[in-house]
């Protein structure tokens, strides 16, 4: 008989390409735009096709999103059942994200995508976008790995296609080398956790990890753990491995480095989750040494990142400077929600309710940290142009006299990096710091979860400093140079879309906050969904 | 002491000196070279474990396509024949230790094992390994078609900059 008609490799050849249509639609027109741009450079064609791609994607996510929450939750029962792509709730909310995100880095890079390259750009863009939300529901260690690639790769090119002088290529140069590097490291993590558990699929693994811990730590489990995080570490920015972002987003062209801002984060923070089985729960039964060790390790980088970040950026005077540093403390907040899930590893007796229990805070962070960082790169790009370029802390001198409208755009964004109240940044640190302050004090971390979180408060005062810092330059000095005329609706759009979405995120953070709770696992004590 | 365990012997001993002699040479070809000796312990090592297919794998993609490379990208970017990489002695200190930092932990966590891992059966061969690449792993890939016509595109980018900042 021909094994390839054998009835369950048909099935599973076919099951998992019915859950990735999307993620397919957007290379396919990836593919397209990559061929289109060899005959036309028209460029309202290419980024109608590239916007239809998207609105395409979303339009079948959405009609496949009931069919794979049904699979889902049949998967969830049955745990016997390894998929090599799981349609986790979290990777649905993910996908929907990303996509979003998406459209406002194509409105955001009409400035710099210029005629001759706008369509390999695009298509660039599409596929990154693809490989986040693929990330989100990659359930194999090979399909997760190349996920991941499949944002880095895009972005290599993405950082070397405007072509800037001798700052651009030392961008693209730094990032391919060292982003190799992780890579290499967490392939090296990864190889551990398949020697260990005879398995690349991510279920698997936890299952087996989760069984094995019961009994005994592995050492070399805690090893495959520190080695993948530090891999992943690159991708979210966390502190030893910080240091490429302050040179390539500085030499990076604006709209690239919000999209590095931004998709990697994502990705990273999703697939250290997926590893430390905190996406699927039950998060009183991870399959790693809850008692100190990960947990430690992750609380020393929460710690790190979040201290470091802000200090460098105090120091900084170019502006992109001051936007990786800060890039480098929000991660250390986000930090904060994978801290906060792993202290509710340890069965413990007793825990009151947590209304927040870590890996929603950080969902929902993500969600307000896009829409904010967005916002200012746009701003950025807006105002950047060839003659008066954007670049130092004194180029947004008395900006309000010149351009109000931006400046009170900016003024939102800046005050939402900072966390006061009614913007989305406000609500995101609250839920993180709650959840961590509630985290229980009987596991082997003791009082440390406190501490941590008036360490975090501290960092928050600290950021604000250099965040008001700008605002006092923007609206306090006069000018230093001639108002221009901007160009730019693209960035503009984008600006405005974040502005809003900033605001609403703010004022009713129930709007996200609802699902988000939806998409992710209740601790054992908590509800699911608090009513209001 | 059987017969693999002298194999593994020699074999380790070949492709850890060699590792070494990639680290230390000063030259880029010189470091090449030894690494063509480490991958292709790193091969023999593969087919002393029974893993034939893995282990051609290995010699023809990376001693074969690899490793040119880098000879041929080192003997085309260089200015002179024999470039000299100079290193300093703070930074030999610095990944020096960092090395033997990561090495004691992996040495000391390898020790804690014990038993050896027992063999779970048969190494498939190309077959098997053709039809998981065509059935349960076709996803991955179909992606990995994705990242190659990517990074051509990047290389087009690449070669056609050249072009134009030779040709004012």
């Amino acid at each position: 008989m021909n094994p390839l008609l054998d009835g369950t490799r048909i099935e599973a050849l076919t099951g998992v390409f019915k859950l990735v249509v999307p993620e397919i639609a957007l290379v396919g027109v990836a593919c397209v735009l990559f061929v289109l741009g060899l005959f036309t450079s028209s460029r309202f064609l290419h980024t109608s096709l590239a916007v239809l791609g998207l609105a395409g994607a979303f339009a079948v996510a959405l009609v496949a999103q009931p069919w794979e929450t049904t699979l889902y939750d049949g998967l969830k029962a049955n745990t016997e059942a390894y998929y090599p792509i799981l349609p986790s709730a979290a990777a649905t909310l993910i996908r929907y994200l990303t996509l979003a995100a998406g459209l406002v880095l194509m409105l955001l890079s009409t400035k710099e995508a210029t005629r001759e390259i706008a369509a390999d750009y695009l298509a660039c863009l599409l596929i990154a976008v693809a490989g986040t939300s693929l990330v989100a529901r990659a359930n194999d260690l090979v399909t997760l790995y190349l996920a991941l690639e499949m944002i880095s790769v895009p972005t290599y090119v993405l950082l070397y296609l405007p072509h800037r002088g001798k700052p651009g290529q030392e961008a693209a140069v730094k990032y391919f080398v060292l982003s190799i590097l992780s890579s290499a490291v967490t392939l090296f993590g990864f190889s551990y956790l398949f020697g260990l558990t005879g398995s690349t699929n991510l279920s698997a693994i936890n299952a087996v990890l989760t069984a094995a811990n019961k009994e005994a730590i592995s050492p070399l489990a805690v090893l495959a753990m520190v080695l993948v995080v530090a891999g992943l570490g690159f991708r979210i920015t966390a502190v030893p491995f910080h240091y490429y972002a302050p040179d390539v987003y500085q030499g990076g062209p604006t709209a690239v480095v919000a999209q590095l801002s931004v998709l990697p984060k994502v990705a990273g923070f999703l697939a250290l989750a997926r590893l430390l089985g905190i996406v699927s729960g039950p998060l009183n039964d991870l399959p790693f040494p809850t008692s100190t060790q990960v947990p430690l390790l992750l609380w020393v980088l929460a710690a790190a990142t979040m201290t470091l970040g802000n200090v460098m950026a105090l120091m900084q005077d170019n502006l992109k400077r001051i936007l990786a540093y800060s890039g480098v403390a929000h991660a250390g907040y986000m930090l904060l929600g994978l801290v906060t899930a792993s202290a509710y590893a340890t069965p413990t007796e007793g825990l009151l309710p947590r209304y927040v229990s870590g890996f929603d805070g950080l969902i929902f962070y993500l969600v307000g940290y896009a829409l904010m960082t967005l916002g200012t790169f746009a701003i950025l790009a807006y105002l950047n142009s060839a003659d008066q370029p954007t670049e130092s802390v004194d180029d947004l001198a008395g900006l309000h006299q010149t351009n109000p409208f931006a400046a009170a755009m900016l003024f939102v964004a800046l005050l939402s990096l900072i966390g006061i109240p009614l913007t989305a940044g406000f609500t995101g640190k609250l839920f993180l710091f709650l959840g961590l302050y509630d985290s229980p004090t009987v596991t082997g971390m003791g009082n440390a979860y406190k501490t941590l979180t008036v360490i975090a408060a501290i960092n928050a005062a600290i950021g604000a400093v250099y965040y008001l810092r700008l605002l006092g330059v923007i609206y306090l000095r006069s000018p230093l140079r001639p108002a221009v005329r901007h160009r730019g609706k693209g960035p503009m759009l984008a600006a405005v879309l974040c502005t809003v979405g900033t605001l609403v995120v703010g004022i009713y953070p129930s709007i996200v906050w609802d699902l988000v709770k939806k998409a992710t696992p209740a601790t054992a004590h908590s509800p699911a969904l608090v009513a209001k | 002491m059987n017969l693999d365990f002298v194999l593994f012997t020699i074999l380790a001993t070949l492709i850890a000196a060699s590792a070494v002699g990639v680290v230390s040479s000063a030259t880029i070809v010189r470091s090449a070279v030894f690494l063509l000796f480490t991958l292709i312990g790193v091969a023999f090592l593969y087919f002393l474990l029974g893993a034939e297919f893995l282990g051609a794998t290995q010699l023809i993609v990376y001693v074969g396509g690899t490793l040119v490379l880098v000879v041929f990208g080192g003997m085309l970017t260089t200015a002179g024949p024999f470039n000299v990489l100079r290193t300093k002695t703070a930074e030999w200190v610095l990944s020096g230790s960092v090395a033997a930092g990561v090495f004691a932990l992996l040495v000391s966590i390898s020790l804690q094992l014990g038993a050896r891992p027992t063999s779970t059966g048969d190494i498939p061969g190309p077959g098997p390994l053709g039809m998981a690449f065509l059935t349960t792993h076709l996803l991955p890939f179909e992606i990995v078609s994705v990242h190659l016509l990517v990074v051509l595109i990047g290389a087009a980018y690449l070669a056609r900059a050249k072009k134009k900042a030779g040709s004012p």
